[in-house]
């Protein structure tokens, strides 16, 4: 059922078993888990049932470092979330992704990629994806291997796929425009949360047991801003509130010319043996095919380095027997704490609160990632004669990445990262803030590393896991 | 007849030595980069 912010004093006679801040994809798989066995969800949106430039201008934001997208355009926020642009792309982590690295000490998570496999059926049924392919190893002293990303075809659309159950469900308490400012804590529990709406009325929600849902950069905001509200005692003075926090850096790095037995868009990584020797992290490399006018020109900059090779992929190419692709590139980047979400000292929005500045830069580890992988790409495709690869200026010769290109995947991870205690991060292993008995995080803000897969498919195993938690069922 | 059979043995290893060549060389994966081009050593 739907109920108003100045319903909430009155409502709060009787106690929610839960209160889910948020109604993107974690936020509404959560509670409507909770709710499938009975519990009663109060479940808060901040903007309304529709998109309005009134609620999304709370998202307005500096970033510092690196080019990076415009803040207030990189989200959505109003019920369904940013699920209202996402692109349907999903993919499951891999076993090393999981794992402390011996050069990238920092990507340790405190579980394990068998803790979340259970959970892939039903976060696949939400998403409406197919199961994914297992890895296919094409060349052991290369490591290349290619890997299978699943699309939900329409992207599901949170907000229009449950609007109609959550609005009849008789046990979530749906409150739309309602802008959730500060935790309040005693005693190491949180009693309440402030909540506004746009006319100004302030209340306070209560319920049993918080769960934050507001996305990759909102999450670390609100627990930044409630610590300094509740003078430092939401978390242990040493946790990294904000820190750690990734993008997949998304760049078009070169072109190649390839057989014609290529397919459609086809997407490669290195096994995990080879980032182990190369000490690099996850990449994956995308091929995707380009105009014949584009593999003439490409052919003749081949012959230029290689004429005898240049006149026979010319042939090659006469006979339709080759063509041409851009090598474009999506990679992780090493956790570092310098990356990391604050608080302005200038800028407060609509309710006070102090707006995002997000800290961000790739450092050469992160480049260096994408390089190696593209090079062992490039000897693969040679070696195999399925083709030959031209990476561009700029990653042969290490300068910085191009401005104009797509930067990043809207991916915010980190920020509240999982870990095994409080000096490492920010939440346990079960999604549950360190210092606090009933205050839990939901969303890609716990992911300690984030491998090179679109992180959504792993949002959802992460909270069908949560949920499976907090109703006791492991 | 000898000279005959020689010719043909020659004939048919002159055919497909460039091949044999050709396929080990890739298989010790000599490479270079040359203009942003990864090539194997032999592409020229």
């Amino acid at each position: 059922m739907i109920i108003k912010p100045k319903e909430l004093s009155s409502t709060n006679t009787h106690l929610f078993d839960y209160c889910v801040v948020g109604t993107g994809p974690a936020g509404i798989s959560l509670a409507l888990s909770l709710s499938k066995c009975g519990r009663n969800v109060l479940l808060l949106e901040a903007g309304g049932k529709d998109y309005s430039d009134e609620s999304q201008s709370v998202y307005k934001g500096t970033v510092i470092g690196d080019p990076y997208h415009n803040l207030q355009t990189a989200r959505l926020r109003y019920f369904g979330g940013t699920s209202g642009h996402w692109s349907g792309w999903c993919r499951t982590l891999d076993e090393r992704d999981y794992l402390r690295k011996a050069t990238f000490k920092d990507t340790a998570w405190p579980i394990t990629k068998k803790d979340l496999d259970p959970y892939f059926w039903r976060a696949a049924e939400i998403l409406e994806i197919p199961s994914i392919s297992a890895d296919i190893l094409l060349s052991e002293s290369t490591g290349i291997q290619k890997i299978e990303f699943v699309f939900s075809t329409p992207p599901v659309r949170f907000g229009e796929k449950y609007w109609g159950m959550i609005a009849n469900s008789k046990n979530i308490f749906l409150c739309l425009n309602a802008n959730v400012t500060c935790l309040n804590s005693n005693e190491k529990q949180i009693t309440s949360i402030d909540v506004i709406g746009y006319d100004g009325l302030r209340v306070k929600a209560i319920a049993n047991t918080y769960i934050i849902a507001t996305g990759g950069i909102e999450n670390s905001r609100l627990l930044l801003w409630s610590q300094i509200n509740n003078n430092g005692s939401i978390l242990p003075g040493e946790s990294p509130i904000g820190c750690y926090w990734m993008e997949h850096p998304h760049f078009t790095i070169g072109e190649a010319i390839i057989d014609s037995s290529f397919s459609g868009n086809t997407y490669y990584s290195l096994t995990q043996n080879k980032q182990d020797e190369l000490k690099i992290l996850n990449c994956s490399l995308r091929l995707e095919p380009i105009r014949r006018k584009g593999v003439k020109r490409l052919i003749n900059n081949l012959a230029c380095a290689a004429p005898e090779l240049g006149h026979w992929m010319y042939h090659q190419f006469k006979e339709e027997l080759v063509c041409g692709a851009t090598l474009r590139a999506a990679w992780e980047q090493e956790p570092i704490k310098e990356n990391s979400i604050r608080l302005s000292h200038s800028e407060n929005d609509r309710f006070g609160v102090p707006r995002v500045e997000l800290f961000w830069k790739k450092s050469k580890r992160d480049i260096e990632t994408m390089r190696a992988s593209a090079i062992q790409f490039g000897k693969y495709m040679a070696a195999s004669n399925r083709g030959r690869v031209k990476l561009d200026d700029w990653v042969i010769n290490h300068e910085e990445p191009p401005i104009d290109d797509e930067l990043g995947g809207f991916h915010h991870m980190g920020g509240t990262r999982m870990a095994e205690d409080s000096s490492h991060g920010v939440v346990d292993k079960n999604c549950k803030v360190f210092g606090q008995k009933n205050l839990y995080i939901a969303g890609s803000s716990v992911f300690p590393s984030g491998g090179c897969a679109n992180p959504t498919l792993t949002i959802l195993q992460l909270t069908l896991r949560l949920a499976d938690h907090l109703l006791g069922k492991r | 007849m000898l000279t005959r059979r020689t010719f043909v043995i020659s004939a048919l290893i002159g055919s497909i030595m460039p091949f044999i060549f050709y396929k080990s060389r890739s298989s010790k994966y000599f490479f270079k980069i040359k203009n942003g081009w990864i090539l194997r050593e032999i592409d020229n």
